[in-house]
């Protein structure tokens, strides 16, 4: 667990994450472009995030794509949040959700 | 190109042939798997089902390929909702790499282009699956 948390600790590889979760199966080149960092650096940070379980690779010939691993998230969120608090931090995730998006109120336009 | 597949992996602390049991057994999938059984003959081309309480069934599916106790390929397809019945079956490949004391499981779950519905539901629901299995394993 401290790999997880060591790993989420940078904001590129949260960015990553972000970039996977978007792009399932990307390849390094496609990591690469959206970053502005050497190819050199994105590749020890894939490094990194598999080793603590964050990111799968498969291969396709030559190609090695790779996956957001949400299993270790997953674990840390069963350790601490219980089903009962998980349902509270839910409603009030989309209180604030609601409240932000001021858009979703139907307020009534000034006819001019 | 993306393709939309889904990759889980989880280490367990347990022999190969013990996770294969937890992933091939109704007594073992009721625990962790909403309640399901799973039935099967684990033959190539056989059924593979995971049936809910009352009976019904929940997926359905065909053992694709099967190596005890290292992979399992099989076709995957929710029956218990009539939009994702209707969908192409999807596939799902069980991998059980030994570690010497722990082992790393590998769920792929692929060929999801034709059946969006059901890729969106097991999205969140493999990692909670997962961990359930590990947690019902290591407390055996």
């Amino acid at each position: 667990m401290d790999d997880v948390f060591r790993a989420l600790a940078d904001p590129t590889r949260r960015r990553l994450l972000d970039l996977l979760h978007g792009n399932p199966g990307a390849r390094l080149a496609e990591l690469c472009e959206p970053l502005d960092i050497t190819r050199q650096a994105v590749s020890k940070h894939l490094a990194l995030l598999e080793s603590a379980g964050l990111v799968a690779c498969r291969w396709s010939g030559r190609e090695k794509h790779h996956y957001l691993n949400p299993v270790p998230l997953v674990e840390i969120h069963e350790r601490w949040i219980s089903k009962h608090t998980h349902a509270n931090a839910r409603r009030l995730l989309e209180l604030r959700r609601v409240l932000e998006e001021k858009e979703t109120w139907p307020v009534p336009r000034r006819s001019t | 190109m993306a393709s939309p597949a889904q990759v889980y992996v989880i280490e367990i602390k347990a022999t190969p042939e013990k996770v294969w049991e937890a992933v091939t057994s109704p007594d073992w999938t009721r625990r962790y798997f909403h309640d399901t059984a799973i039935r099967s003959d684990w033959r190539k081309g056989s059924r593979v089902v995971y049936e809910l309480p009352d009976g019904s069934v929940a997926t359905d599916g065909e053992v694709l390929d099967v190596d005890w106790p290292y992979r399992l390929v099989t076709t995957w397809q929710f029956m218990y909702d009539p939009e994702m019945a209707r969908e192409t079956p999807s596939r799902v490949t069980w991998e059980i790499e030994d570690l010497g004391g722990s082992c790393r499981l590998t769920v792929t779950h692929d060929r999801l282009e034709a059946a969006p519905k059901t890729e969106s539901v097991v999205k969140g629901g493999w990692s909670a699956i997962l961990d359930g299995l590990r947690r019902e394993l290591e407390a055996a």
